[in-house]
């Protein structure tokens, strides 16, 4: 940088990350995971939580006081991790799961984005609606009614009343 | 029995969760993506430094021995002779449908097909954000407040603040149809993204990209969209032209893409399928990628109220020796800034009354900035001449707080001058400094001032300025005197159609042409709108026309090159060169181009004399050049109109001068005269106005004719959304 007066934030000068922020992340990385893994799909997620935890981060004092953090990360994450329209939900690897639908992973992924990620959040990481709702900045009507259609479309793409 | 799905979306849930690993720590307080450059610049930014003290509160001021203190408290540098450290990265900024940012506004632009970002405009505003600062409130779409347009003026240009308008809507805002045809409304955006110039060779390369943060459900679009996300509006392929569909929005019938993003309450249009699929899908390559406009975007977001940002992307690919010949050389001296930059950006932010305005030059190295710094110091002195409405200095507009370089990047700091945000605006906007500025290396468009009579920044604009020489007004003989069958053809008398005169559009333009020694501008119009604007130009050499053959009646024409551009028609000695006017510009066509009509131009021309193309069948002749001196209807950028007549500022007023007689051409001439010169005065004519677009007036000296009398940075918008008619109607 010469002939540049000003500054550089080096390597050697070490970043302090607060215990406090550390203890948030323990909790708050699987659950942002396991979340946005149905928004982007299992492939982006790592990418989508690193986004949303680096934007925690440098926000840190706000993010810490917030009623549900998570939530507000959530949509961060997705933001900066734009949704395709086809991703996957399970890597390419043939998964048995028992008692699950063949099809059930390809179904949840060709989902509309607001049913899948109201019915992966409402069922697939017991997240209430009004989080839900929250976090989507929808109403929980709303919510609500994401997750019934998306239910009603996984039932009608499998072919099953259950 | 939902639970049981329930439990097998659970199932799947914890698979899908088992399949991943935990998130790294240092992928979110480390690594090397692309905001590590941009903490990189905005670290060493020492102008700016105060907008980051509050970002590295967080940072550890140790005494650690690699590092030496400065002046600013907890802030460090490297030691003497310290290799270059390894940055940390600034943690990106949330997606743009969350917060506005420069670098979110390249988030969301895809470029161009052929990957490059050459010659192009990109916008953005947090609208939202500008509604606050100017304390608008926004009527209800569907309240008949939202389109009389009262609501508008407090916005834009009245204030200290300014933000540039979605390109889409910028000719209708509150306009009813314009809102039903696309489902969305001005009132809707809170922020956006747009290209809004554009210059490429292919049609299909790219036409105009508006993506919006609406603030509204888009649950209709989206139940409106296909599987793709895609909504269609008109029919027919990218850039297709179906006139029987003209709508507002699509003004010449070609069918326009919404991308619905839901989720982020986004949407994006344009008129190019893959633009808008790239979007949606994240996959493409967008302008966020091109380190210079990336650069630029790091500088402007060091600003925490940043509301605006503009870029302007240097045409990078041409130079000297392969840019086509017409590009008339320029005394070295004009440039002040002697070293090509490849970038401008310039950003507007603030709160309240404290607002501020950042331009960014982007070079290609810090040795070309360090040499520039002076220059440009020297374009935003106070004391520096400006044309511009109301003003004549540098002072009048801008208020310059510091100019600074760091790395390869210049740094222009103020804020708005006495003159308000309007001149400011205009200060950056055309005639101001940055109209001075030697851009990529290559010969600059920019005419000869002297040999057009178009206002530089080299001499403030005097009242001789505003006087037409008549002695360079030169009509072919005999000068007609039925004014309509000398703009255009006869049978299409009035009260059809109203024919129009040609502006340049830009210093650039037309006077491009007319440094051809033997050229013709046509102008193409398909009823009542704006097709294409032509150019027949005669060159003895540096044509090598490659492309397919065309039939034109003349054996031997063929496309200048795959992408059917340009047609070139061999002469005797040399080519005939058939283009829109802008490939002439711009050294391209792009979405300009109309093939249909290049091909009718060129057939109907032939290999006549251009001396002699006076008139063509269903197409208007606007001006020529031949041998080397300017001929035509009006050659209307001498009027150099940049004041109203009426003294406002440019674009604010609209007057119809009404005759009971159709003028004769001279007629015409005389009343362009008059007006420019104060001695007729449009406010004592009545109350007859109507607006056209946003910042065009206009003078109808006739019952059936209109002659456009407009600064030439209104033309381009002028041209195409007036709409001619019957005088009745237009009233």
């Amino acid at each position: 940088m010469s002939g540049v007066e000003g500054l550089v934030v080096c390597e050697a000068v070490d970043i302090v990350i607060g215990e406090d922020f550390e203890v948030f992340v323990r909790d708050a990385e699987p659950r942002l995971r396991r979340a946005l893994i149905g928004a982007v799909g299992v492939d982006r997620a790592a990418d989508a939580v690193g986004e949303a935890l680096a934007y925690a981060f440098a926000h840190w004092s706000d993010v810490r006081t917030m009623d549900n953090p998570v939530g507000f990360l959530y949509r961060v994450g997705q933001s900066k991790s734009r949704p395709r329209k086809r991703l996957r939900l399970l890597r390419a690897d043939p998964v048995r799961l028992p008692d699950v639908e063949p099809g059930l992973a390809d179904a949840l992924a060709a989902l509309p984005l607001s049913q899948r990620a109201a019915v992966w959040l409402a069922h697939g990481c017991d997240w209430s609606h009004a989080e839900i709702a929250e976090s989507l900045q929808v109403s929980t009507s709303t919510v609500a009614t994401h997750v019934a259609r998306g239910l009603a479309r996984l039932r009608s793409e499998l072919g099953v009343t259950a | 029995m939902s639970a049981e799905l329930d439990s097998q979306i659970r199932a799947v849930a914890d698979a899908a969760f088992d399949q991943t690993s935990p998130v790294e720590r240092d992928r979110y307080v480390g690594g090397t993506d692309s905001t590590h450059r941009r903490w990189w610049l905005v670290a060493a930014a020492s102008v700016l430094v105060f907008a980051l003290v509050g970002a590295i509160a967080v940072l550890d001021r140790s005494d650690d021995a690699s590092t030496t203190r400065t002046g600013i408290d907890g802030v460090t540098v490297p030691a003497d002779g310290e290799p270059p450290p390894t940055t940390r990265t600034l943690p990106p900024a949330p997606g743009f449908d969350v917060e506005f940012s420069a670098r979110g506004v390249l988030d969301e632009i895809p470029v161009q097909s052929d990957g490059s970002v050459d010659q192009l405009r990109v916008v953005g505003a947090d609208l939202a954000a500008v509604f606050d600062l100017t304390g608008v409130e926004r009527p209800p779409v569907d309240d008949p407040a939202s389109s009389d347009g009262e609501w508008i003026d407090p916005l834009f240009g009245q204030t200290s603040v300014a933000a540039p308008v979605p390109p889409l809507l910028v000719t209708a805002i509150g306009e009813p149809e314009f809102v039903a045809e696309l489902g969305f409304s001005f009132l809707d955006v809170d922020r956006f993204a747009a290209v809004d110039g554009f210059v490429a060779f292919d049609p299909e390369v790219f036409t105009s990209f508006d993506a919006l943060v609406l603030r509204r459900d888009l649950a209709a679009l989206d139940a409106a969209a296909g599987d793709d996300s895609i909504i269609d509006l008109g029919t027919g392929a990218d850039g297709e032209r179906n006139i029987d569909e003209r709508t507002m929005a699509r003004p010449i019938g070609r069918p326009l893409r919404i991308g619905v993003d839901s989720e982020r309450s986004m949407v994006a249009v344009s008129g190019r399928t893959p633009a808008v699929t790239s979007w949606l899908s994240g996959d493409g390559v967008m302008m966020a990628g091109d380190s210079d406009l990336s650069a630029a975007a790091a500088v402007l977001d060091t600003d925490d109220d940043l509301y605006s940002a503009e870029f302007t992307v240097a045409p990078r690919n041409a130079d000297d020796e392969s840019g086509p010949a017409w590009r008339g050389e320029r005394p070295e001296s004009d440039f002040p800034i002697v070293e090509a930059f490849t970038t401008m950006a310039w950003g507007r932010s603030g709160t309240g009354d404290t607002q501020r305005t950042t331009v960014v030059y982007v070079f290609a190295d810090p040795d070309a900035a360090d040499a520039s710094i002076e220059p440009i110091a020297t374009l935003y002195a106070a004391d520096a001449p400006v044309v511009g409405d109301g003003i004549d200095t540098v002072a009048d507009a801008f208020d310059l707080d510091a100019v600074d370089v760091v790395g390869r990047t210049v740094i222009v700091t103020g804020r708005t001058g006495p003159a308000g945000i309007a001149a400011e605006t205009g200060l950056f906007s055309g005639y101001g400094p940055r109209s001075s500025h030697r851009s990529s290396g290559s010969t600059p468009r920019t005419p000869d001032p002297g040999a057009t009579g178009v206002p530089t920044t080299s001499a403030p604009l005097s009242e001789d300025d505003a006087v037409i020489d008549s002695s360079r007004l030169r009509f072919p003989e005999p000068l007609a005197d039925d004014t309509v069958a000398f703009f255009g053809d006869p049978a299409l008398s009035p009260p059809q159609v109203a024919p129009v005169s040609s502006v340049p559009a830009s210093p650039g333009d037309v006077d491009s042409l007319a440094a051809q020694p033997d050229s013709v501008q046509v102008i193409v119009m398909d009823e009542a709108t704006l097709v294409m604007r032509g150019a027949v130009v005669d060159v003895s050499d540096g044509v090598e026309p490659t492309g397919p053959t065309v039939d034109v009646g003349i054996d031997g024409a063929r496309y200048v090159d795959a992408d059917e551009g340009a047609i070139a028609v061999p002469l005797g000695d040399g080519f005939r060169v058939v283009a829109p006017a802008e490939y002439f510009m711009f050294g391209g066509g792009g979405p300009f181009i109309e093939p249909g009509a290049l091909v009718d131009i060129a057939t109907a021309v032939g290999d006549r004399p251009i001396g002699e193309i006076d008139d063509l069948d269903g197409f208007y002749v606007a001006a020529a050049t031949i041998d080397g001196e300017r001929s035509g209807l009006l050659i209307v950028d001498t009027v150099t109109v940049t004041h109203s007549p009426s003294g406002e500022p440019d674009g604010v007023t609209t007057t119809i001068v009404r005759l009971e007689d159709t003028p004769t051409a001279q007629e015409l001439v005389s009343i362009a005269h008059a007006i420019t010169r104060g001695e007729i005065d449009p406010a004592t004519l009545g109350d007859l106005t109507f607006t056209a677009g946003q910042r065009t007036y206009l003078e109808l000296v006739s019952p059936v004719d209109l002659l456009l009398v407009t600064a030439p940075s209104a033309l381009d918008n002028a041209i195409e959304t007036v709409q001619f008619g019957p005088l009745d109607e237009l009233d």
